[in-house]
């Protein structure tokens, strides 16, 4: 227990580290996403298949692989930057395709008819894919998106392994110092991404609900 | 919904200037490859001699060993997952009310923390509290096993919900006992539904196993990642290729069969 | 009201899904300020006649004219002719994230390039007009259907169409909204509007039609005057159909 009370100094920094893992690597994977799904309903067939062919890989690649590869390969090759933003970049290139998935189902969700009501007004498909397709596929895929963003926080914590000291890396740390206190650091560490993960998992059912009777 | 139903078809101005994009856009991936190929080669990526090395069959068999134990992880916690999974679910729906609480307890928690805290509260935990040893093959499947028997519980109540109400009243209207009714009428249906699922969970299983890596059980990264230690940063970039294609064709043979599943079962 | 000019002139359309025909060498001309009432068994193309001529539908061959301008091809230009054409579906496929007033407004905004203020007087007026007034600030589901129905005719009517389709207007209604619905459609009869309406509803069919288009299997069966259809239809399949919906 004192070992968790002397380091909330160290715990906080970890955690903040988290955050800021997962805000600019849950924006950069929204706007992959989104890039990936403009090439999925787009009319070029070759945008498509470049579309499904990255979500078929990159998803199907353990996150742990790409950050190994990110943090531990891309080094032997040359390349400098820091861990943290090794780390941005693996889990960016893993969770585009998780994003494109939340937001391609939202716009699956878009009823037939309303595709057609906007083309018998006479709008025309630019129109129609701005007007009406974007803002209701956007906001269909709110719930599976903040699911999207719940899982990548998760996975950040493998980024504590590969040398960022956020929230699980932080914990290795204090573990190795005191090794007494091992399970009241995992407890706290445990209370600190589920201060995150359940009012997140929370507000994703409740819009989710909103949303089933509202239409 | 398919592109083209987001979309008037097309007439045949509109056809012609589609062609046209599209061989814009092959040029302009074109050019980005060959600049990727070019950069790649200029650090010695592409050298055969390099890539050589995923035929030599001692790395090739230690690959498919890493390649097995992974399989052998994904195996074991997706039948734990599964028995806990049930219970929890069961639990969940009990009449008794503190049962229904610490199920749902149970779920919630677990599904917020990453899995490599729970394979950690396992493999140091567990040595913590009792003072006997774990292997990390087990304690890596205790900590996948606690993770997902949260979403295979929920995935075994959706499918309980969903059976129409009648089937369990009318086992219970037969006499027959809670164990046997839910052993022979009830489970058999749930499985059958809840099986899609359960292929798309062992796809997340043989991912999330990769984490072994981080205890030091030897599974397929893990295997990867000591083959380059052993012989070499120039062979790093081929190994992890190598390594990368068996986790692309296992995921996608998985997910297959759970799509032909799911269309077969609807 | 109604004069020689023909509003829709439909020429030789055939449509196959894959192999099967759902549309077999359909002749139809409609003239202005005309009211046709296309009816049939279920099944029998009498939607997908209705959705092509907006070319909503595609059609196989043959040649769909609106004042003698053949649909284009271009998505463009058919816009441009659509805009023109009014369309009430069975789904009322109001736009579910706009409230009532936004849906009435949306394409003379887009479409047409209205000022806001002007399109939102002339909306209110229309809305007034169907008898939804009240409900202007309410989205599309908190109405019931035959609400959401009167505010999709308003939202076609917004566009001031030469041509009024409706696509079974009130096969998914409640019986009791069924004719709050209706009035408004015969009263629009009234006013001169060209119109196609694809119906079950035979009481509507016999007082608002000019004329009665009697389809079956893909194919324009019989044609004819409301009392004549009516009292003495002339093949075997519309006797049959009626025998069955009267």
């Amino acid at each position: 227990m004192n070992a968790v009370i002397e380091n909330l100094g160290t715990f906080w920094s970890g955690f903040v580290t988290t955050l800021g893992l997962v805000a600019l690597s849950g924006v950069f994977s929204f706007l992959g996403g989104l890039l990936l799904a403009s090439f999925a309903i787009s009319t070029n067939p070759l945008l498509r298949r470049i579309s499904m062919a990255y979500i078929g890989l990159m998803r199907n690649i353990p996150a742990a692989a790409h950050l190994f590869f990110m943090i531990f390969i891309l080094p032997l090759l040359g390349v400098k930057a820091s861990f943290f933003a090794l780390a941005v970049a693996g889990i960016t290139v893993y969770f585009s395709a998780y994003s494109c998935e939340a937001i391609r189902s939202g716009i699956n969700a878009i009823g037939k008819g309303q595709l057609e009501a906007s083309r018998a007004l006479g709008l025309k498909n630019r129109q129609t894919l701005r007007l009406i397709v974007l803002p209701q596929g956007l906001s269909n895929s709110v719930p599976p998106l903040i699911n999207t963003t719940i899982a990548l926080v998760k996975v950040t914590a493998i980024a504590g392994v590969f040398g960022v000291t956020e929230l699980f890396g932080t914990m290795l740390q204090l573990i190795n110092v005191n090794d007494s206190a091992v399970i009241a650091l995992m407890v706290m560490t445990a209370i600190m991404y589920s201060v995150i993960t359940i009012p997140a998992a929370l507000a994703a059912a409740a819009i989710e609900r909103k949303v089933a009777f509202a239409s | 919904m398919m592109s083209t139903e987001l979309y008037d078809r097309p007439g045949p101005i509109a056809r012609r200037r589609a062609r046209l994009w599209t061989a814009a856009a092959a040029v302009v991936a074109l050019a980005i490859a060959i600049w990727a190929v070019a950069k790649l080669a200029s650090q010695h990526v592409l050298d055969g001699d390099n890539w050589i090395v995923l035929t030599q069959p001692d790395v090739l068999s230690a690959l498919l060993a890493g390649l097995l134990a992974t399989l052998k992880v994904a195996g074991v916690s997706v039948v734990l997952s599964l028995v806990l999974g049930l219970f929890i679910a069961l639990g969940r729906m009990s009449k008794r009310r503190w049962l229904s609480v610490a199920s749902r307890v149970w779920i919630e928690a677990l599904r917020g923390l990453p899995e490599l805290l729970l394979i950690f509260f396992i493999y140091l935990g567990f040595p913590a509290v009792t003072g006997a040893s774990i292997s990390t093959f087990w304690a890596l499947v205790a900590g996948l096993v606690l993770y997902e028997s949260a979403s295979m519980a929920e995935a075994f109540r959706a499918g309980f919900l969903a059976l129409p109400k009648g089937q369990s009243e009318a086992a219970t209207a037969l006499g027959v006992r809670y164990v046997k009714n839910l052993r022979y009428i009830l489970l058999p249906q749930v499985i059958r539904q809840i099986l899609p699922n359960l292929v798309s969970e062992m796809v997340r299983v043989t991912k999330a196993s990769s984490l072994g890596f981080v205890i030091g059980y030897v599974e397929l990264l893990l295997t990867g990642e000591q083959a380059i230690e052993y012989l070499g940063g120039q062979y790093a970039v081929p190994i992890f290729a190598g390594v990368a294609v068996l986790y692309i064709i296992i995921c996608l043979i998985l997910s297959r069969v759970s799509h032909i599943l799911s269309k077969r079962l609807s | 009201m109604q004069s020689n000019e023909a509003m829709i002139s439909i020429r030789e359309v055939n449509k196959y899904y894959g192999t099967f025909q759902v549309l077999k060498d359909i002749n139809l001309e409609v003239k202005r300020g005309e009211v046709v009432v296309v009816l049939g068994p279920s099944g029998s193309g009498k939607s997908t006649l209705c959705r092509t001529i907006n070319r909503l539908e595609p059609i196989t061959s043959g040649t769909v004219a609106i004042e003698g301008r053949v649909l284009p091809e271009e998505s463009g230009p058919l816009s441009e002719l659509r805009s023109e054409v009014g369309m009430v579906f069975q789904q009322f496929n109001l736009f579910a994230h706009m409230t009532v007033l936004e849906n009435v407004m949306f394409a003379p905004v887009q479409v047409r390039r209205q000022k806001r203020e002007i399109a939102r007087a002339r909306a209110l007026e229309l809305l007034e007009r169907v008898g939804v007034g009240a409900q202007k600030d309410k989205r599309p589901a908190q109405l019931s259907g035959g609400q959401q129905q009167r505010v999709a005719i308003a939202r076609a009517l917004a566009m001031d169409p030469k041509i009024m389709l409706f696509d079974e207007p009130t096969s998914s209604l409640d019986p009791e909204m069924i004719k709050e619905v209706l009035d408004v459609i015969v009263e629009l009869t009234k006013a001169g509007m060209t119109m196609v309406v694809v119906t079950h509803e035979m009481g509507f069919a016999q007082t608002a039609a000019d004329r009665i288009v009697f389809m079956a299997a893909g194919e324009i069966v019989e044609e004819s005057t409301p009392q004549e259809f009516f009292s003495n239809c002339k093949t075997e399949r519309a006797k049959e159909f009626l025998s069955k919906v009267l």
